[in-house]
C-alpha cells in the first residue's frame, strides 16, 4: 500500500487534536499506513452475523436521581489555571 | 536486612497474629527492597511517609485477615486520593486526584499498605513498558531485557518480590503478557468482576484491573478484596465469591481445549514444546485435551487496532489542558491550538499515533468500514469462545509468542507493541477471564508463560488447574 498522502495525516491529526510539524507527517504518513495495513485485513473477512458486540456485558442501563453525590471534593484542585470559583482559559473571543 | 518478604501470605499473617513482627517491619523492608532495586525503574511514586504512618497506626489493631498489614503496590493509571498518578504521561506528571479508585477503598479497607504507584506504558498503550514518559522497566529475571507492558512496573515489583502484590490493567494482555515476561502469576478477570471506577480509561469495553503475585493462592486471595458490583460502575456485577476455595482439588475429568492457532508457526518453538509438556503432564493425570478451531481469533490484532483505538481516542478526548493535567506555555491563537499543542506536547509518540488511528476509523464512512465491521466480527469471536466453553472447562495455549525481547528492540515499529499481544488479545474481545502462569524457563533462562482462559466468571475453576500445574507440574514454580 502506498504511505498516506500529507493531506490525510493533516486531517487525521486535527481529528485528534494533535498538532504536527512537517518533519512529524513524514514519520505519520509511513507509521500510520502500517497500521492502517493491518486494519485492512478485517476486510478479507467474511462474517456470517450482523449483530454487533459492543461490550461484553449484560446490564442495563441505570437511572438514578440528578443528585449529587462526594461534593465535598475540590474540583479545581488540578485545573492549570483558575481564578476564584472559575477554571481560567486564555481569551480567545475578539473584544 | 529482613526477610520477611520472601515468606508466603499466610506465614507472615501468623508472624504478624503472633506479633513477632509488625506491618511497619514488612513496610520498611518493602522500601529498603525498592531502593536496593531502584535501577530497574519499576516505581514512579513511592508513598513512603503515608506507608510508615498507616503502618504505625495497625500496630494496634487486630489481625483480622490474610491481608492485613501486607504491602501492595499499585499501576499508575488507578487513581489514589492525594497520592500522584500520572499514567506514565507528561500529560498528568502532576495530577493529584481528589478520590480513590473502588479497588483502591477495597484495598484500605483489609488495611493492606499502598507503598506506591508503578512505572507502566504511558495511558497502557504499549507492550514493553518503553513508551513511559519515565523510562523502561528492566525485566526482572534480566535487566537487559523488557519487563513487557504495559503493566511493566506491576510485573517486575512482583518478579524482585519488592511487594509481593500489586494491581495491574489489562486491556489487550497488560497483565498476562509481561506476568509472562517476569515468571509470575496475572490474572484479567471477566469484564465486570472488578469496578473500573477509578481506572483511568483506555478502551472502557476491555479494561479490567486485576491481581499481580507471586503465586496462585495469593491472586486469588487479592482477587477475594478486588471484586464485587460497584454503583459506581454500571457494567460492574455482584459476584463475590471466595476464589481459593477450589484450589488444591484434583483436575482429572475435567476437559481443556488448545486453538490450534496457538500452537502455529508464528509461537517459538521452544515455548510450543513447553506448552506441550504442559499438555502430556495433565493428560497423564487424566485431563481430556483437544485441539479446536477458533474462529477469526488470528485477526485479534486489526480488531484491536479499530476497537481498542476508536474507544481510547474518545476516552482521551478529555486531555484538553483546561479542567486538569498538562496545558500548552504557547501564545495560541484559538482554542483549537490550545488543545493541539497541548496535546502534541503532553502525549508521546505511541499515544499520539493511536489516538490519530481511533479518531480515523471512527470518522465519516470510515465508521462503518472499520468500527461497526471489527464489532460484528467481536460477536462472531465472542460466540466461537462461547460455543468451545460449552463443551470445555478451559481453554490453555501460550501466553506470548516469544520470549522477553532486548530494551530498544522494536521500538521504532508501529505495529510491534499489537503484535505482541496476538494471543491475548481475543480474551477482551469476548470478555472471558485469562491468566498466566509460569511453566518454566527457556535455554536462555527466560520464564515462559502459560495461558489460561476460563468462562465467564469461573475463575474459581482456573485458579484450581493452575495450582495444580503450579505445585505438580515441573516448573510450575519459578518465583
Amino acid at each position: 500500500m502506498n504511505e498516506l498522502t500529507k493531506e490525510e495525516v493533516y486531517h487525521v491529526a486535527h481529528l485528534a487534536r494533535i498538532n504536527v510539524t512537517d518533519d512529524e507527517v513524514k514519520k505519520y504518513q509511513v507509521q500510520l499506513r502500517q497500521i492502517l495495513d493491518e486494519i485492512e485485513r478485517i476486510n478479507e473477512i467474511k462474517v456470517k452475523t450482523d449483530e454487533i458486540l459492543i461490550s461484553p456485558t449484560d446490564n442495563k442501563n441505570v437511572y438514578r436521581e440528578d443528585i449529587g453525590i462526594d461534593e465535598d471534593v475540590d474540583i479545581f484542585k488540578n485545573a492549570p489555571r483558575k481564578s476564584g470559583n472559575y477554571i481560567e482559559i486564555a481569551r480567545f473571543v475578539n473584544e | 536486612m529482613s526477610r520477611y518478604l520472601d515468606l508466603s501470605i499466610k506465614k507472615i499473617n501468623e508472624k504478624l497474629k503472633n506479633k513477632e513482627i509488625t506491618p511497619l517491619d514488612l513496610v520498611n523492608e518493602c522500601f529498603d527492597r525498592i531502593e536496593e532495586n531502584k535501577e530497574y525503574n519499576a516505581f514512579i511514586t513511592l508513598n513512603k511517609e503515608e506507608a510508615i504512618r498507616f503502618a504505625k497506626s495497625l500496630e494496634d489493631k487486630e489481625v483480622d485477615n490474610l491481608l492485613f498489614g501486607i504491602p501492595i503496590a499499585i499501576k499508575d493509571n488507578i487513581v489514589t486520593k492525594d497520592l500522584k498518578t500520572t499514567c506514565a504521561s507528561k500529560m498528568l506528571s502532576n495530577f493529584i486526584p481528589i478520590y480513590d479508585a473502588t479497588v483502591i477503598k477495597k484495598i484500605k479497607e483489609k488495611n493492606m499498605i499502598i507503598v506506591g504507584k508503578l512505572n507502566m506504558d504511558e495511558f497502557a498503550m504499549g507492550s514493553s513498558n518503553q513508551t513511559s514518559f519515565y523510562g523502561p522497566v528492566l525485566n526482572s529475571k534480566d535487566k537487559t531485557r523488557v519487563a513487557g507492558g504495559s503493566s511493566g512496573g506491576s510485573a517486575t515489583c512482583v518478579g524482585m518480590n519488592m511487594a509481593p502484590l500489586a494491581l495491574g490493567s489489562d486491556t489487550g494482555g497488560s497483565i498476562r503478557q509481561p506476568s509472562a515476561f517476569n515468571g509470575i502469576v496475572g490474572l484479567k478477570p471477566t469484564y465486570g468482576r472488578v469496578s473500573r471506577y477509578g481506572l483511568i480509561a483506555f478502551g472502557s469495553s476491555l479494561d479490567q484491573i486485576g491481581p499481580i503475585t507471586r503465586n496462585v493462592y495469593e491472586n486469588a486471595l487479592l482477587l477475594n478484596v478486588l471484586c464485587g458490583k460497584d454503583e459506581k460502575d454500571l457494567t460492574s456485577v455482584d459476584t463475590s465469591e471466595d476464589f481459593t476455595r477450589l484450589i488444591g482439588e484434583d483436575i482429572s475429568d475435567m476437559k481443556v481445549a488448545v486453538p490450534k492457532f496457538y500452537m502455529s508457526d508464528v509461537i517459538n518453538p521452544e515455548i510450543r514444546n513447553k506448552i506441550e509438556e504442559v499438555i502430556s503432564f495433565i493428560e497423564k493425570n487424566n485431563v481430556k485435551v483437544d485441539y479446536v478451531d477458533i474462529d477469526y481469533i488470528e485477526y485479534s490484532v486489526p480488531l484491536y487496532q479499530i476497537i481498542a483505538l476508536a474507544e481510547a481516542s474518545s476516552n482521551l478526548a478529555r486531555f484538553d489542558g483546561v479542567r486538569y493535567g498538562y496545558v500548552t506555555d504557547k501564545k495560541v491563537e484559538s482554542i483549537d491550538d490550545m488543545y493541539k499543542y497541548t496535546r502534541k506536547e503532553g502525549f508521546g509518540d505511541e499515544v499520539k499515533r493511536r489516538l490519530m488511528i481511533g479518531s480515523y476509523v471512527l470518522s465519516g464512512k470510515n465508521a462503518k468500514t472499520y468500527y461497526y465491521k471489527a464489532l460484528k466480527i467481536r460477536k462472531s469471536i465472542s460466540d466461537s469462545f462461547d460455543e468451545i466453553l460449552s463443551k470445555y472447562d478451559l481453554i490453555i495455549g501460550p501466553t506470548t509468542t516469544d520470549f522477553a525481547y532486548k530494551i530498544g528492540e522494536g521500538e521504532t515499529d508501529a505495529i510491534k507493541s499489537f503484535t505482541d499481544d496476538l494471543l491475548t488479545i481475543p480474551v477482551n474481545m469476548a470478555g472471558l477471564p485469562g491468566m498466566s502462569i509460569p511453566v518454566g524457563y527457556g535455554n536462555n533462562k527466560l520464564p515462559i508463560g502459560m495461558q489460561i482462559i476460563g468462562n465467564k466468571f469461573d475463575e474459581a475453576k482456573m485458579y484450581k488447574f493452575a495450582s495444580y500445574i503450579e505445585k505438580n507440574f515441573e516448573g510450575g514454580k519459578l518465583c
